[in-house]
């Protein structure tokens, strides 16, 4: 089973590293974007299973993280998004775990990052064999 | 500025550990992540100094943050010290003295580039 994925970060960095991990997990990266209301447009138009979203991006058309976030969540729930941030604030990550985020990571990335990701999408998705 | 003074007490501009990492990781991710480096930081750079020049706190915030972000794949310790510096600045709405850390921050850019492309 392939799972589509879609990378939502403005950091050209974290896109090539959160690629890099996803595509060693097995997923399909469908699609990268670097604001939320692009990354929207593209959860529209491509459907993907998984979405990485970053916390902290420049608002664009009216459009930040939280609000992308809670307007994926509205509109296609089952999709899993794990939410990638440098802030370790625990109320921004409770804010995400709360409204229903997968996983919260944070940066910057390395070996381990992705190892409690790669778990919890088992999880969601039992018949991917990544 | 009052970056920690052990955030500068390792002289090299990068970390070996999280270069190797990056290297084990395989598929030139540490050629390209260079590569990105050095074409993407002059650009961040510049629009940083714009948002200073101009007195624009949420630009030069997400810029700086944007810096450190990159600085931190490195572990490049003192740039993401001196950009951390510019984004608490721009987190509190005032940018007084973040145009002379910013004269550093460039400074220590071009180390850390120098030392990425001595490992790439």
């Amino acid at each position: 089973m392939t799972v589509a994925a879609l990378i939502i970060d403005d950091s050209p960095f974290a896109r090539k590293i959160i690629r890099h991990h996803l595509t060693k997990l097995g997923f399909h990266v469908e699609g990268e974007a670097e604001t939320a209301a692009q990354g929207l447009r593209l959860f529209r138009e491509l459907k993907p299973k998984l979405v990485t979203l970053d916390v902290m991006m420049p608002e664009r058309e009216g459009i930040d993280s939280l609000a992308a976030f809670r307007t994926m969540r509205k509109e296609v729930p089952e999709t899993a998004i794990v939410v990638v941030s440098a802030v370790p604030f625990e109320k921004t990550r409770d804010t995400f775990l709360n409204e229903g985020a997968t996983a919260y990571v944070i940066k910057p990335f390395s070996q381990f990052s992705f190892e409690p990701v790669r778990q919890k999408l088992q999880r969601a998705f039992p018949a991917w064999t990544a | 500025m009052n970056v920690d003074s052990r955030d500068i007490a390792n002289d090299s501009s990068i970390d070996q550990k999280a270069v190797q990492d990056l290297r084990n990781e395989g598929e030139n991710l540490l050629s390209d992540l260079v590569d990105m480096f050095i074409h993407e930081v002059p650009g961040q750079l510049a629009t940083l100094e714009a948002a200073l020049a101009k007195r624009d706190v949420g630009a030069a915030r997400l810029t700086a943050h944007t810096l450190k972000g990159t600085s931190a794949n490195f572990g490049a310790a003192r740039m993401q010290a001196l950009a951390n510096a510019i984004e608490e600045k721009a987190r509190n709405g005032s940018l007084d003295g973040a145009s002379a850390t910013v004269v550093e921050l460039r400074a220590e850019c071009t180390r850390v580039r120098d030392a990425l492309k001595a490992v790439r």
